[in-house]
């Protein structure tokens, strides 16, 4: 094309249009000929355009800055956050609006959908492009080993809920036949392995600690630590269900090694509980999400009591049960038979305060600080309720665990307390756990005991710290009852009472949760501000709720959710689990 | 014409002030219609009449020179001119005589009427036409046409006007335009008509921003074989607008005004105060637990009647609209230019759109032959919205004023009360800031036409038009101030006026500054050579033409937040802190070139053949796969010009012509880039102490994707008989195929990767269309009725559809947006119906119970029923949904006395079924303020109630859609009702006007349907409702 021609593509669109027009008037002879020659000629490079966000592809695995910003998409894809609310779907809080289809027996083959395949495919296109690159390997091995992690993150999210699922592990490709697309579902048994053999190599590949930049990437640690969690659950009853001896040795092994090597590394338990989330990072954070303000946050508007919200209300309130479960300073049981709940605070350990928030609770978020006043949750005799709610206290209690000190009721939306969603606290009754199951009962015993020690419950004159259980059988129940309470609002309940198959007994028979309606009496004084309760505990009355409307009616098809319709329609050969409608695979294979 | 003092026009522009804009192009205008040169040497004069009677308002100007006059009431004139002069007489809806003086004093003039159907131009691609040598399905309307319904941008004001053209106004608020549809969908691809503004491809955007006054004209090209000049975007059809442009004559100034204010259609209708008190302890007592009213409470509202936030925040919407535009010229140098203002105003004191359009229009004849011609226009507009709002209809915001805090009053001695959770919604969408966004258009189109003098019929025509769009955006976002009150009453809902304490509104979180940009410049170069000529009955016509676009796009936007000493909508008072701002932006390219050819010939006019081939290249698609092409071919045959029917038919047929026509067109309506293997920015993650950047994969790549292709046929008959009847009918069908999708639903899901498109599917469209036209008079009472009728429906020939998927989800065999949903056999109104159902009988898992929903048991997993109603179960209810109506209609009746006039125009849609939805879709509206509605559910004391009761805790879920909810959503609406009034010629003279005339129109004036909830049009009981109209215009003409 003419040089002409191009100029002429680009004509006119600035200067004088006007002496453009004259001075084609005076050459028109030659515009005619021009245009002619125009027509002829085209300008087919107007079709020549540059994708201007485009990344080259080969650039992606030739630059481990490029390579490390693709990890960064499944990163945030999979790493899982505060789980705020989660309570109300457990026996931890009661109930709010939610209703969930799963406590109330309503579920359907649609209501449970964790099928991220797009990530995992994000995932197999690194582990099988990435070595065609040329970054240097002391770079690409943590590259990859947060890859395996992440793959083995996100098929055990899937295999804990359906059991076997299919393994991809290739990126299929796009010019396969439809009919080799259509896979079957693995086993439970081989999808296991591969996620051990996944979390393998991610621990065989990822580094021992990140540098400040890069805090709140997976690292060794981390990944030891999911390994117990995961071969935990393949030992436990909903997939052991027979008690195979082998599997809590392997998950024993495994806990043991994570937590030789967290130690070595220096993670451990926080002196004090509180500081576990409130002072950050630490050494019991050991896979963490890290938030930030602004550019990472979340809402907290919910947990907080309406007076101090932003109109949000009624996530996790915890319920009696949870209150309940709370031991005594000297690490005895709180007894409904000769105990009052009059005086529920009183000599309680120091998790129940980090966790608990009662009617005359010390102050515990920034509004409370400032306006100088304790939690006030008592309703008076003219109706009106101190938390500013409007109608229904739910429990009454409060949670206070987690709860960011810095926020105030307008910047709810803000919080950016960063979630550790391994720390070292589950690490050890992991370890103790399976310990007690192999007979290592002492090991068992001492990480109670190390765990009680840090929540300021007394030795006591036997140093037992309250623990009475000697058996397998009574530790057991003493595990589940510490778990209960440690790990109160952590978001791991409900898969917790799935793994020891307690999901259906516990709701089922618990029927209903409870709070408290705290009533001021007609007349009696009324405590304000920085009031001491226990000088007003004759003012209140106080009146178990049953907080559902609804008895709790858990199927025991539960513990294994069925594949949605949608994955099926495409895909007739993915069989149904067992105990739903035309259900044929075990997940138990 | 100096270049000098168009230089000044373009400086104007530049400066873009728009209300001086129109002063100073005024004064420009003077001084033009001040360089007429006239010789004056002899007086002469004449009556110009119709053959009946005298014609007052006829222009009268002397060929060559810019000197003219009007004639009087009496139809007299009288003019000074040279004594060889050529004398013009030009007057609407009359055909143009001119006349030689020849040294005569008086010359008598008869004009014959102009026959608007017959002798017509219309505008079609790349030239015009004579409607009566039209062979493809072409629709038009006059300019004038469109000023009758005023509106705040064009596609509102096509409703009902054109046959097979569908518009659907979704809301009234102010600034937002309808979709609007030429027949049916050609795919599942959603891509607009096509929009060609005076020749230059532009978008519907461009569209919406221009001033109906200053349009000529509109004309739709339906079928394939007309809108394949168009070729790789034209499948949906080609909206061609012409602009004004000068028109031979004395100068014309013509001032157009009108203001407007505005009702709601329909409002949401709600209980009583205490009745939804009542009801919402209904629903608290069996989903909660307690009660959420107290007695004393209960009370309360009944003394208040509940309040309606709605009610205090209103305001009536009203608008106001001028335009002044001039027109004049003679052979050598004609002119246009237009200046025009709108301002509409909402329900809120936030709700505010403005317009302002300048254009102007240039044409000389440099030499002869030579023609250079110039249009500039520059329009820009602003819309403000609060800064909650939710979408285009706003039903965050209007069904949130209808229904939220009925029991807290808005304002306690003047103060903004503060309701808890979001906080007032007064304060949110009154004193919360602003979200302004804006737009400014600045376009140029310059063209030379040459008609090279020794070739006979051969002319060469070069355009090149500029076209800069620029947006911007501006939030401003502040937390209102609240007061909270002392509360009272058993569950603490009475307010008194005791203040606690003043606080800031949670909404929003953080007070923020955001402004952003955009920028799309374009240019579109056309080269053209015509050549046309007759060689005895022959007739040839031929057109070839080049054309290159290329678009540039950038954007970019900027926030800051906290306002650390004053709180104001500068970027000054925001904090400094690095961390307190951010910005982004992008850009982009596009790229287009194709070549058009057509060809028209007709014999002795009266077999007429058209074709024409266009070849596009377009960079959405890889090299290799960039060109497509796109031929058509038309014939018509005027069987009214044979003799034959000539003999025998003359008297009943003016004209009878039967139209085929065979064409092929486009559709590239996919993203960009989809052949190009690639990683792309994902936004970003958290990480150690910094936001780190995200890449991902772009996307399976299909090096091999091109257009999507239609074949459409149409035919057609034309006719006007001798009785002032005319009418077009037309049949078409299209076969869309190579339809881009992606294999989605039938890919197993555990790919985790999207398909890219490919060019697979196959859509079958047909329908028809009627227009008529009647007019005659009764003694001088004129009238007219023109009506048009059309109707299209679509078919799936082949679509992806899921291995395991039920035939209700096939889509193949089934119309596009088909709907499918559960089927209801009503309420469970007695115990008996209950227990008849099989035993474990559920409904989505939940056993139903006495006055809910009961479904049809159609199917279950292996395909029989199974006594469980789930997705199983769902059933095709109806073959067309709102967004594919399929018929519609309009009628526009007119009648004149003397001077006035009156019509009234309705418009419907209708042949398909609409879903009720409303905040809560149909679930109970739990602490607000309860629709009508719940008050007739089923209770045990009514039970004979029309709806079902609402969802308690584990029982089944009867506010899930399914054919209960849907009713046909059809509707006529009456859509204008115009009065006029043109003062009286004799009354004009003396102040020398041609025409005043005063008018009121209303819009929108009433609807019926059996969709009663609310507006049919619209999509949700809470958004913001069509308005109804009530405009009063003044309309003068110099």
């Amino acid at each position: 094309m003419s040089l002409q021609v191009l100029n002429a593509c680009k004509l006119g669109s600035h200067s004088s249009i006007f002496q453009t027009i004259i001075m084609i008037k005076k050459l028109y002879y030659t515009l005619l000929s021009f245009t002619i020659i125009l027509l002829t000629a085209g300008c087919e490079k107007v079709l020549d355009q540059k994708n201007l966000t485009a990344i080259n592809p080969e650039d992606v695995w030739n630059d481990a800055g490029l390579a490390t910003a693709y990890v960064n998409g499944f990163h945030n894809a999979l790493m899982p956050g505060m789980p705020a609310g989660t309570g109300n779907n457990t026996d931890e809080a009661v109930a709010n609006n939610n209703f969930n289809v799963f406590l109330y027996g309503t579920a359907t083959i649609d209501s449970y959908n964790n099928w991220p395949y797009a990530t995992i495919r994000t995932i197999n296109t690194l582990l099988s492009s990435i070595d065609k690159g040329s970054i240097a390997a002391d770079k690409k091995e943590p590259l990859k080993g947060q890859a395996f992690f992440w793959r083995a993150w996100a098929y055990f999210s899937m295999v804990k809920g359906y059991g076997g699922v299919p393994l991809i592990l290739d990126v299929q490709e796009s010019s396969m036949s439809m009919d080799s697309l259509k896979v079957k579902r693995n086993s439970t048994s081989e999808c296991f392995a591969q996620i051990v053999k996944d979390v393998d190599s991610a621990i065989a590949k990822l580094p021992p600690s990140w540098d400040n930049n890069n805090y709140g990437r997976v690292d060794k640690s981390a990944a030891m630590a999911f390994k117990a969690r995961i071969l935990l659950f393949y030992a436990s009853p909903l997939f052991n269900p027979s008690g195979l001896a082998s599997r809590w040795q392997d998950a024993y092994n495994a806990a043991l090694a994570a937590k030789e090597y967290c130690e070595s590394q220096g993670k451990g338990l926080m002196d004090n509980f509180a500081d576990i989330w409130d002072q950050q990072p630490n050494k019991e954070g050991i896979m963490v999400r890290v938030y930030a303000n602004p550019g990472a946050t979340y809402f907290t508007g919910g947990l907080r009591p309406y007076k101090y919200s932003n109109g949000a209300a009624q996530d996790d309130g915890p319920s009696l049960e949870l209150v309940d479960a709370f031991p005594m300073i000297d690490g005895s049981k709180w007894n409904t038979l000769t105990m009052n709940h009059d005086t529920l605070f009183r000599h309680r350990d120091e998790r129940f305060y980090a966790t608990i928030g009662y009617n005359g609770a010390a102050p515990y978020l920034a509004d409370m600080f400032t306006l100088n006043e304790n939690l006030w949750t008592y309703i008076k005799p003219d109706g009106e309720r101190m938390d500013g709610t409007c109608c229904n206290t739910l429990s009454s209690f409060y949670r206070v665990k987690m709860m960011d000190r810095k926020i105030t009721q307008a910047t709810v939306s803000l919080t950016s307390t960063p979630w550790p969603e391994i720390r070292f606290a589950e690490l050890l009754m992991m370890f103790g756990e399976a310990a007690n199951e192999i007979g290592n009962t002492a090991e068992a015993l001492q990480v109670l005991y190390d765990l009680r020690k840090r929540a300021g419950i007394l030795p006591g004159t036997d140093n037992k710290y309250g623990i009475t259980a000697t058996t397998q059988e009574t530790i057991r129940s003493a595990y589940q009852d510490e778990a209960f309470v440690e790990f109160a609002f952590e978001g791991k309940r409900w898969d917790y009472l799935r793994r020891l198959r307690k999901f259906d007994t516990r709701f089922n028979e618990l029927k209903r949760r409870h709070g408290f309606q705290v009533y001021l009496k007609e007349g009696a004084p009324a405590p304000t501000g920085m009031d001491d309760i226990n000088d007003y505990i004759s003012s209140f009355d106080l009146v178990k709720v049953a907080t559902d409307v609804l008895d709790f009616n858990v199927k025991p098809e539960y513990y294994f959710y069925a594949i949605p319709k949608v994955h099926i329609d495409a895909n007739p050969n993915l069989a149904q689990t067992k105990g739903w409608p035309g259900g044929t695979f075990d997940p138990l294979d | 014409m100096t270049p000098k003092r168009c230089f000044s026009i373009l400086s104007i522009i530049d400066r873009a002030i728009p209300v001086k804009m129109i002063a100073v192009a005024g004064f420009i205008l003077f001084q033009m219609v001040s360089i007429r040169i006239v010789a004056q040497t002899t007086s002469v004069s004449g009556t110009v009449s119709d053959g009946n009677a005298p014609l007052p308002g006829v222009s009268v100007t002397v060929k060559g020179s810019a000197s003219g006059t009007k004639t009087d009431a009496e139809g007299n004139y009288r003019i000074l001119t040279a004594p060889n002069a050529v004398l013009v007489f030009t007057s609407i809806n009359y055909v143009t005589e001119s006349i030689a003086v020849n040294s005569q004093a008086r010359v008598n003039v008869v004009l014959k009427l102009n026959d608007a159907s017959l002798g017509e131009v219309v505008v079609i691609g790349y030239g015009s036409q004579k409607r009566e040598n039209l062979t493809g399905a072409v629709t038009s309307i006059r300019g004038q046409e469109l000023t009758q319904v005023p509106a705040s941008n064009l596609s509102n004001v096509l409703a009902g006007r054109l046959a097979g053209v569908f518009v659907a106004q979704g809301t009234g608020v102010p600034g937002v335009s309808s979709s609007v549809r030429v027949r049916s969908d050609a795919s599942w691809n959603y891509s607009p008509p096509l929009f060609v503004i005076d020749g230059v491809v532009r978008d519907k955007v461009s569209f919406d921003a221009l001033n109906a006054n200053d349009i000529e004209d509109i004309t739709v090209l339906k079928d394939g074989a007309s809108s394949s000049i168009y070729g790789a975007r034209a499948s949906n059809g080609v909206i061609l607008i012409t602009t004004k442009k000068g028109k031979i004559g004395k100068p014309t100034i013509t001032y157009n005004a009108t203001y407007m204010f505005e009702k709601p259609t329909s409002r949401p209708e709600l209980l009583e105060g205490r009745k939804s008190g009542e009801m919402n302890n209904m629903w608290s007592n069996a989903n909660l637990g307690y009660t959420w009213f107290g007695e004393d409470e209960l009370d309360e509202l009944k003394r208040t009647g509940g309040y309606n936030y709605l009610d205090y925040a209103y305001v009536t919407p009203s608008s106001t609209d001028h335009a002044l535009n001039v027109s004049g010229g003679n052979e050598k140098l004609r002119y246009y230019m237009g200046g025009s203002f709108m301002s509409q105003n909402g329900f809120l004191e936030k709700l505010k759109f403005k317009r302002y359009n300048v254009r102007a229009s240039l044409e000389a004849e440099i030499v002869e032959g030579l023609t250079a011609s110039m249009q500039l226009s520059t329009n820009y507009n602003t819309r403000q919205q609060p800064n909650f709002g939710g979408g285009d209809d706003l039903s965050a915001m209007y069904g949130k004023l209808s229904q939220f805090f009925f029991y807290v009053p808005p304002y306690i001695n003047g103060n903004l009360v503060n309701p808890g959770w979001i906080g007032n919604p007064i304060g949110l969408f009154n004193e919360s800031g602003y979200n302004n966004s804006g737009s400014r258009g600045l376009d140029a189109l310059m063209t030379l036409q040459y008609k090279i003098p020794f070739v006979k019929g051969l002319s060469v025509k070069v355009s090149y038009s500029k076209n800069n769009t620029m947006g911007e955006g501006k939030v401003y976002q502040i937390q209102p101030t609240l007061y909270n009150y002392k509360r009272t009453g058993t569950t603490q809902k009475i307010f008194t006026d005791t203040l606690l304490n003043i606080v800031k509104a949670p909404y929003p979180s953080v007070p923020t500054l955001s402004t952003s940009n955009s920028n799309t410049g374009s240019y579109q170069f056309n080269t053209q050579v015509s050549y046309a000529r007759g060689f005895g009955k022959h007739f040839l016509d031929l057109m070839f033409v080049s054309e290159i676009y290329e678009q540039t796009f950038s954007a970019n936007n900027l926030t800051r937040q906290h306002f650390p000493i004053i709180t104001t909508d500068q970027y000054f008072a925001t904090s400094s802190n690095n961390a307190d701002s951010w910005g982004g932006g992008s850009e982009s390219t596009v790229g287009r070139t194709s070549y058009v050819g057509r060809l028209n010939y007709d014999y002795q006019q009266k077999y007429l053949l058209s074709a024409s081939l266009r070849a596009d290249g377009s960079m959405i698609f890889a090299p290799g796969h960039r060109w497509g092409y796109f031929p058509s071919v038309s014939a018509g045959w005027k069987v009214s010009e044979e003799e034959f029917f000539r003999k025998h038919l003359s008297r009943t047929f003016k004209q009878f012509k039967l139209r085929a026509s065979l064409g092929y067109t486009g559709n590239d309506g996919v993203a960009a880039w989809q052949w190009q293997d690639k990683f792309v920015p994902a936004g970003s993650a958290y990480l150690g102490n910094s936001l780190q950047p995200v890449i991902s994969y772009g996307g399976v790549v299909n090096p091999n994707l091109t257009w999507e292709k239609s074949r459409s046929t149409n035919i057609g008959i034309d006719l006007a008989t001798t009785f002032n009847l005319t009418m077009s009918v037309n049949y078409w069908n299209r076969n869309t195929y190579d339809i881009l999708g992606s294999r989605i639903v039938s890919i197993p899901t555990t790919f985790g990767g999207v398909l890219p498109s490919v060019n697979y599917g196959k859509v079958r469209s047909n329908g028809y269309e009627i227009e008529l036209g009647y007019e005659n008079n009764i003694g001088n009472i004129a009238y007219s009725l023109r009506g048009n009728f059309g109707y299209a429906s679509t078919k799936v020939i082949q679509r992806d559809v899921a291995a395991g998927a039920l035939d209700v989800d096939n889509p193949n065999g089934k119309p596009l947006g088909y709907v499918a949903e559960l089927v209801s056999t009503g309420v469970i109104r007695t115990q008996k119906e209950l227990d008849d159902l099989p035993e474990n009988y559920t409904i989505y898992g939940a056993k139903p119970v006495l006055g809910t929903l009961n479904y049809m048991d159609i199917s279950g997993i292996d395909g029989v029923p199974d006594g469980k109603i789930d997705q199983y179960d769902r059933q095709v209810i109806s073959r067309f949904s709102q967004s594919t109506a399929p018929y519609t209609a309009g009628a526009n009746l007119g009648i004149a006395w003397k001077g006035v006039r009156v019509s009234a125009f309705f418009q419907s849609t209708f042949g398909y079924k609409k879903l009720y939805t409303d905040n809560w879709g149909r679930a109970f509206p739990f602490d607000a303020s309860v629709t009508k509605m719940w008050g007739d559910m089923w209770t045990t004391d009514n039970t004979n109630g029309t709806f079902p009761k609402f969802q308690g805790p584990g029982e089944s879920n009867s506010a899930m859609s399914s054919s209960f909810w849907y009713s046909d959503g059809g509707y006529v609406r009456l859509k204008a009702l115009t009065v006029a009034y043109s003062l009286p010629a004799v009354w004009l003279q003396k102040i020398s006007v041609q025409h005043i005339d005063l008018s009121f129109t209303g819009t929108n004036l009433f609807y019926l349907s059996k969709f009663k909830a609310y507006d049919p049009e619209i999509g949700n009981l809470a958004a913001y409702p069509n308005m109804k109209t009530f405009n009063f215009g003044l309309h003068i003409t110099l």
